[in-house]
Parts: C-alpha cells; sequence; structure tokens
C-alpha cells in the first residue's frame, strides 16, 4: 500500500527499500536472553539446567545431612523426629527427583519452584503432606517406574499418615541400593 | 496471559520473541547505530515489562508496544542533543558509513541522510509506512494523530526527500 503512495516518487524506488544494515552474528537469538537477565526472569536455558549427575548424588546429600543433623542433636530424645523426618526426606527426595524431572521434561519448572524444591530438600522438616499434594509428587506411575517395591500402597498420603513412626532409619539404606 | 501474574513472564517472553524484530528495525531506522538500537530495545521491553499493567485493551498489543520503542527513541536522541555543548542537533546517520554494522551504498545512506533531515513526526510516518507498510490506522493509534494529517506527513515526507536526493546526488 504504501508503495502506492510513492508511484510519484521514482527516486525512491530506484534506491530501494534495503538499507544496508547489518547486526552482530546471532543477536535476535542472544537478545531476549539480555533482557530477561536485567529483569531477572528465569531463561529457558536456566530453567532446563540441572547440574550434571545432580539425580544421582541428591539421596545421598540428603542422607548425609540427615546424618549429620542426627549426630548434632540428642539422639534419644529427638530420634523419633528424626527417624520421621529422614523417612519422609527419602521418600520426598524420590518424589521431587522424579517429579522435577517429569516437570522439567514438559518445561515447565521455573526458577522459583527449582528453589522451593532444593530448600525442601535441604530442610525436610519443612516438608508436609499438602505440600507433597500441592507439588504432585505422589504419583502412582512414578512409584511403579522406580520400582519402590517397599512402597506398594495406592493410597500414599494415607500410607505416610499411618506409618511415618514404623519407618526404621535402615529403609533409607534400603531405598537407595 | 501477560497481564495474569501467573503466567506474567511466559507471556512476556512470547511477546519479545514475537515482537524483537519489528521493534530492533523500528528503533533501528530512528538512530541507525546498532550499538544505540541495542540499548534502546532492552529499556524499551523492561519498560514494557514494568508497565504492562497500564496496557488498555482497546489498542493492539503491538502498536503498544510500538508507542513506548517510540518514545523511548525520542527521549534518547533528546538526551544526545542535550549532551551536545554546542546546541546543533545530532544527525545520527553521519557516523553511518564508519559504522561496523553498516554496509550500504551511497544512494541508501543518502536516503537515511534526507530521512534524518525531516522533521521528527514526518520521520516516523515514513518509516513506518515506507518500511514496515504500516496502516494508517496502526501508525495513528501509535503516534495519537489523524489519519488526514498522517496522510499529509506522508506526502510531505516524500516530497522532501525526492528534493534532498536531487540536490546531494
Amino acid at each position: 500500500m504504501a508503495d502506492k503512495d510513492l508511484n510519484t516518487s521514482t527516486l525512491l524506488h530506484q534506491i530501494g527499500k534495503e538499507e544496508g544494515y547489518t547486526l552482530p552474528e546471532n543477536y535476535f537469538d542472544s537478545l531476549p536472553k539480555k533482557i530477561y537477565t536485567q529483569l531477572n526472569i528465569a531463561t529457558s536455558e536456566e530453567e532446563e539446567k540441572i547440574p550434571e549427575g545432580y539425580f544421582d548424588n541428591l539421596p545421598d546429600i540428603v542422607l548425609d545431612k540427615v546424618k549429620s543433623s542426627e549426630t548434632q542433636q540428642g539422639k534419644i530424645v529427638i530420634m523419633n523426629v528424626v527417624k520421621k523426618y529422614a523417612s519422609i526426606a527419602a521418600v520426598i527426595t524420590v518424589f521431587i527427583s522424579a517429579g522435577l524431572w517429569v516437570l522439567n521434561d514438559q518445561q515447565t519448572v521455573t526458577t522459583d519452584e527449582w528453589t522451593y524444591l532444593e530448600y525442601l530438600n535441604e530442610n525436610p522438616s519443612e516438608i508436609d503432606l499438602h505440600t507433597l499434594l500441592e507439588y504432585e509428587l505422589i504419583n502412582d506411575e512414578i512409584l511403579q517406574d522406580m520400582d519402590i517395591s517397599l512402597i506398594e500402597e495406592t493410597d500414599m498420603v494415607g500410607y505416610l499418615e499411618n506409618n511415618l513412626d514404623e519407618i526404621e532409619i535402615n529403609y533409607l539404606d534400603e531405598l537407595y541400593e | 496471559m501477560i497481564s495474569n501474574p501467573a503466567t506474567k513472564d511466559a507471556g512476556f517472553k512470547s511477546l519479545v520473541e514475537k515482537y524483537q524484530k519489528d521493534i530492533y528495525w523500528h528503533i533501528r531506522r530512528m538512530v541507525h547505530h546498532h550499538a544505540d538500537t541495542d540499548d534502546i530495545i532492552q529499556n524499551t521491553f523492561i519498560k514494557v515489562y514494568r508497565n504492562i499493567g497500564k496496557f488498555k485493551r482497546e489498542s493492539k498489543l503491538y502498536t503498544w508496544l510500538y508507542r513506548i520503542a517510540t518514545n523511548e527513541t525520542i527521549t534518547y536522541i533528546k538526551d544526545l542533543n542535550k549532551r551536545k555543548s554546542s546546541g546543533e542537533v545530532v544527525h545520527l546517520h553521519e557516523q553511518l558509513s564508519a559504522d561496523t554494522y553498516f554496509d550500504g551504498n551511497q544512494a541508501q545512506l543518502l536516503l537515511k541522510g534526507g530521512i534524518d533531515q525531516l522533521p521528527e513526526k514526518q520521520r516516523l510516518v515514513f518509516n513506518m509506512r515506507y518500511y514496515d507498510d504500516m496502516s494508517y490506522a496502526d501508525i495513528s493509534d501509535i503516534l495519537n494523530t489523524s489519519i488526514g494529517a498522517l496522510k499529509a506527513s506522508y506526502h510531505h515526507a516524500v516530497k522532501k526527500l525526492e528534493k534532498y536526493i536531487k540536490e546531494n546526488m
């Protein structure tokens, strides 16, 4: 349409619409990242980024933290509490690992979620059943895929509620063998 | 999507990826240099993100983006002029031939020089109409100017450019 206005302008037509501007290579690939960085918005690369071997090492890291916590605090007095949270932590770790993997595969993990779930891994006492449900970390399919034969109940929430005190600390070792 | 806090970031990313090229070229035609354009486009999208709540749905999202980009560019050029102690107006195309990111010929350089001589509104209208093939209705929305006035501006711009080119060939 603009050209129609320019029928009388032979000179402009001769010069044409090429402008001679050039750009740094891949500029439009890098520009969004520069903008998101200034706004503290996670880039897709960051969302997908999980440290190499993270899921292999995570159970050991959590176990070390639990054992360290057990050593530092009065063993007898808080043994039940430690057992309770250690057991939850072990289960949660599996769920979180699996849950994150599933979420990440769908590219829907945000930095905030990732940070929160990492926080939960480091602070198992903060984990409750509500969180499990909210983040949909309990999933029968995941459990079956991971072949956790010790936990066969279909109602994982009910199972956890009824059996927290029954789960022995040794269970952790079995789980990660 | 972008006005919903839960999906704001994802919506914003879609918007950046969809419009970054259009907005880039709109700014580049005003300031000519890539480095300046790079600064302005980042400021533009940062402003878009921070002001997305003010977006009124009666206008198109992309005309709202163009409006912000236009204002950012005008402010940038005014700041450049203010920094000139001599008070003379900065003609950004003057250093273009030495710019790493320009490989145009003399005719293209001449046209850029002519566009730079135009009054601000004529320059904007010419760029959006001639290079972007934008409708007068959308330009009217961006510049908040009547379609009749825009048509007149475009006509004057073309005439002035022809004259400039003839005189400087």
